[in-house]
């Protein structure tokens, strides 16, 4: 299946998510402004513009109405999908590194840096209502002497937890009630968890780590189910919605790429199978680090992006419909 | 007789022996000592004090004179010191006083010693039988399949080459070894090394410890051919040593673990020090002008004295015969030559000679000594390269004929075949150099030249027949798998930035790896078949060596390998049945496997899903609407599509 290639944004892509229905992608990179266009055809619909400096993330509620972005200008702001306008702008203290919404979409999450004397946090505000201050803040506490900041933050089940990871690798599990202390601490990777992502229904999640293995807990008891070896960093992973497989992406430091094999071989996502771990195929196409990546929540196509600022849309074929699981 | 030296070598932690101060180490008894009458004692006794006071300083001389007062030709020395006592044993054993008079100098202890030996003869104990496991035990195997180590970061693993999926580990150590490791030539022993301590063996089918040779500051390990002995050592005695002791470089009895000498090094010793005769009977060292031969397991100088070979460059010992060939670069108007002799009579047989106007001469044995081939470089007055001259010797031929080849480009690699009669050049310029075959028949016949190769080594299979023509390193890491008896290529394959390519013992798998010695990222190991089809890809972090396990020569008398050879056909039949029902069986394992994973994973989503399901009602009351039918608009669109043209003429 040949890609349609969403060229757009001028530097790298930091975030991409796809809408409930499947037929739009929201795409942030490095630059402020951000877009979203049709997946059907890779049309643009539109641009964002209002950040003064890097779009780090990206969600968007379940009918599309608005969506939320988060920035390194310490803004995460709401916008309406219809016309493109900003409806409500959250400040922060920090560079915003991840936003999200949770089921239902009344509040949304959102997670920042720890800089100048602030420590990294993850804040839960109210959608509506609540915009001077969010109704709840986790710091992040860390023995670790050097400066830690969360990589990534999700909702649990119900918006019950929060799943987090940070840059050392450790994933804290705290409960938004009591949120003094995280509820459990999974400390199986040995580097930076780049990032967390829950299947849609919440009830199992995949981390991706730069000590290039990918591994699979279930969302309620996180009980760690599987892992897979992808032989580089990665930085990305997603759980496919429709067949038992889950796609990877990432590669290697900046640092090795000139000694380290030539072309587009490099930066190929894997797909693997999710229940024994083995690779099952693998698609190449970026000339750089793969940034982000996701199966469109149909789970009929999936979309990279990567550090040489593409982002790439695919639509799976019939084949792929009818093979054996 | 003299007094033994030294702890013994069998355990690396001994504590030495203490030696206490009963007896008299410091006195010598002195025979063959003149008899004199009483008038001429005093002035004998002068002179063999003078005599004595040469290795220390004697603090007694008693010459005991008998009942006829002569002097009854034996005198006790006696020193300050034990060590001016030894040093005494040493330099004046054997001196010459006079034509009839050479001392005979001993250790008054071993008088003692050997007074209160007893009459009667009292077998020592045997020591207990120490049973070690069968040591080619890992050649047992049904299946015939070999066993490769690979170390990486700090681990050691000696893994089966079986051909399933799943490496079959025979055992994993961590820390097992310091800086590398090593098989023995023909498989049996394995070796670890520790600078600080010493190398181990290992080996049986736990890899249990076989001997340890304790050797502090031992930084390389070589072993003789046929595994009976081996040479460490330690660079950092290379200037300083201890004459009568050496540990720059001991050779040791590698079945025993027992130390048999130690040799001094110099700053210039290239490794490894020593070259041996395949059957291990010599050993030979060269030094500035020097060619010294060594008798095994004596290690005793044959004949007492090492050959003096002025300008002696570079020399090279028959894999399978006593012949040494040396080379002697061009000095004082005389051309070069490549001298052959025999050992041990030192004859010197056919040998090139006049080798004029050459440069630099490098010497290739054919593995099974067949042929001798002398590359070198004939260079014209300005020392510029006209052309690359080969003197093949053939050694087994009545009369030992040289044939002579030519060509007009630098050689880049040249290999013998293994168990045949053709050799493989890589010669050229630029970056693309030629590859050419030929083969020894009445004369040295060119069978094929292949243009523009990316190559920049040549690998034999152990067996004939097959080629690896690769390009290493910057070339990097291309892989082409030749057939040499069809001239063919037969695969082609690419390792990136692959540093080495080993072939396994019996020519079927070839391994191409990534050493982190050489190339610090993508470090890791190939297995191909000899074909070039890729079986096993594994990337390893800091991935350093990857050592077949070498295996014995054949069992089998020729005639019946060769029987083999002619009826393959029908060997293959019954092996390839064995080979499909094994397949079948692992099949079904693997299925077996995969449905049991699958069984328990389903039994964890429908847990997951009956929670989610039992929490609907809350969802909804966050404000969760499900997906719905009616929610789903569906668009049905036109798509006018054009099916072909049809050019029709206007009627």
């Amino acid at each position: 299946m040949r890609p349609i290639i969403l060229k757009g944004q001028e530097r790298a892509i930091t975030d991409l998510k796809y809408n409930r229905d499947s037929d739009l992608i929201f795409t942030t990179s490095k630059d402020s402004k951000f877009c979203v266009w049709f997946t059907d055809n890779g049309e643009r619909l539109g641009i964002f513009s209002g950040h003064r400096s890097a779009v780090w993330a990206v969600d968007v509620q379940a009918d599309s109405q608005s969506c939320i972005s988060g920035s390194a200008d310490f803004a995460a702001k709401l916008w309406s999908v219809e016309n493109g306008k900003e409806i409500f702008s959250f400040a922060h203290k920090a560079p915003v590194r991840t936003v999200e919404f949770g089921v239902g979409d009344r509040q949304f999450l959102s997670m920042a840096d720890g800089v100048f004397g602030e420590a990294p946090s993850v804040f839960v505000w109210d959608v509506n209502g609540g915009g001077n201050r969010p109704a709840i803040q986790i710091a992040l506490q860390s023995e670790s002497k050097d400066k830690i900041n969360f990589a990534s933050a999700t909702f649990g089940p119900l918006n019950k937890t929060i799943v987090a990871s940070t840059e050392d690798g450790i994933i804290r599990v705290y409960d938004v009630r009591n949120t003094a202390a995280p509820v459990k601490t999974i400390t199986d990777h040995t580097k930076n968890v780049n990032q967390v992502s829950m299947n849609p229904e919440k009830t199992l999640f995949i981390t991706a780590s730069r000590d290039a293995t990918a591994k699979l807990y279930d969302a309620y008891d996180f009980e760690c189910l599987k892992t897979y070896n992808f032989e580089r960093p990665l930085n990305t992973a997603s759980i496919s919605p429709l067949r038992e497989e889950v796609l990877l992406g990432g590669g290697a430091d900046a640092v090795g790429i000139t000694t380290t094999k030539a072309g587009a071989n490099q930066f190929r996502c894997k797909f693997f199978h999710l229940i024994f771990e083995e690779e099952i195929g693998s698609i190449s196409g970026h000339f750089g680090p793969v940034n982000i990546l996701s199966y469109s929540t149909d789970g009929k196509g999936f979309a990279t992006g990567g550090e040489d600022g593409y982002v790439r849309l695919h639509h799976f074929d019939k084949s792929y419909f009818n093979r054996r699981n | 007789m003299t007094k033994g030296r030294g702890p013994t070598n069998n355990e690396l932690d001994d504590e030495p022996e203490v030696t206490m101060e009963i007896g008299f180490p410091s006195i010598v008894v002195v025979d063959n000592i003149p008899v004199v009458g009483q008038e001429k004692v005093e002035k004998l006794k002068t002179v063999l004090t003078k005599v004595f006071n040469a290795v220390g300083k004697v603090r007694e001389f008693y010459l005991p004179v008998g009942k006829d007062n002569q002097t009854t030709g034996f005198a006790f020395v006696e020193y300050h010191t034990a060590e001016e006592a030894e040093a005494a044993l040493k330099k004046l054993n054997g001196y010459k006083l006079d034509k009839n008079h050479t001392f005979i100098v001993n250790s008054y202890e071993d008088f003692r010693k050997y007074e209160n030996v007893t009459e009667e003869y009292i077998a020592p104990e045997p020591a207990a039988f120490q049973a070690t496991d069968n040591l080619r035990s890992w050649l047992m195997r049904e299946d015939t399949v070999d066993q490769y180590c690979l170390r990486y970061q700090d681990q050691t693993e000696i893994v089966w080459n079986t051909t399933g999926d799943e490496p079959v580990i025979e055992t994993k150590r961590t820390g097992w070894t310091e800086t590398f490791a090593k098989w023995s030539p023909l498989g049996t022993y394995f070796l670890t090394i520790i600078t600080s301590k010493g190398v181990v063996t290992w080996g049986g089918p736990k890899f249990d410890k076989i001997h340890r040779f304790p050797h502090p500051g031992v930084k390389v390990v070589d072993w003789s051919p046929s595994e009976n002995y081996l040479v460490t050592a330690a660079p950092q005695y290379q200037e300083k040593d201890d004459p009568n002791d050496p540990q720059c470089i001991i050779v040791w009895n590698a079945r025993t673990g027992v130390k048999l000498r130690g040799f001094l090094g110099s700053k210039d010793t290239a490794w490894p020090v020593f070259k041996w005769t395949g059957d291990d009977k010599y050993l030979i060292r060269m030094s500035e002008d020097t060619l010294s031969i060594y008798e095994a397991p004596s290690m005793n100088l044959l004949d007492q004295k090492s050959l003096k070979i002025p300008g002696l460059k570079d020399f090279a010992v028959s894999p399978t015969d006593h012949i040494i060939s040396y080379f002697v670069p061009e000095q004082n108007n005389k051309p070069a030559a490549v001298v052959l002799i025999d050992i041990p009579t030192k004859k010197e047989k056919r040998s090139p000679k006049n080798l004029i106007n050459v440069g630099d001469c490098k010497m290739f044995w054919h593995p099974q000594g067949t042929f001798l081939c002398i590359k070198a470089e004939k260079l014209n007055k300005s020392k510029k390269l006209i052309s690359t001259d080969f003197e093949i010797v053939r050694l087994k031929e009545k009369d030992i004929p040289i044939d002579h080849l030519e060509i007009k480009e630098p050689l880049i690699a040249f290999a013998w075949e293994p168990k045949g009669a053709r050799f493989a050049i890589l010669s050229g310029e630029g970056p693309r150099p030629s590859v050419s075959f030929y083969l020894m028949e009445k004369t040295v016949k060119l069978l094929k030249t292949l243009e523009k190769k990316v190559a920049n080594h040549l690998f034999w299979s152990p067996e004939g027949n097959f080629i690896v023509l690769a390009g290493l390193q910057n070339l990097n890491g291309v892989l082409e798998f030749f057939s040499v008896n069809d001239m063919e290529t037969m695969g082609t394959e690419e390792h990136f930035m692959c540093t080495n390519v080993d072939w396994d013992p019996s020519g079927r798998f070839v391994a191409s790896s990534v050493s982190f010695w050489k190339h610090t990222s993508e470090t890791g190991y190939n297995i191909y078949s000899f074909q070039g089809k890729l079986l096993k890809s594994v990337m390893r972090d800091r991935f350093y060596e990857f050592l077949w396990r070498p295996r014995p020569q054949s069992l089998l008398p020729e005639k019946r390998q060769d029987y083999i050879k002619k009826n393959i056909a029908k060997f293959a039949e019954a092996l390839e049945k064995e080979d499909k029902d094994t397949k079948i069986a692992e099949r079904a394992r693997k299925q077996k496997i995969r449905d049991e994973k699958r069984k328990a994973f389903e039994d964890i989503l429908n847990r997951l899903k009956q929670r989610y399901d039992s929490e609907s009602q809350e969802r909804a009351s966050l404000g969760y609407r499900p997906l719905d039918d009616k929610d789903i608009e569906i668009q049905e669109e036109w798509v006018e599509e054009v099916e072909g043209y049809e050019e029709s003429p206007l009627d």
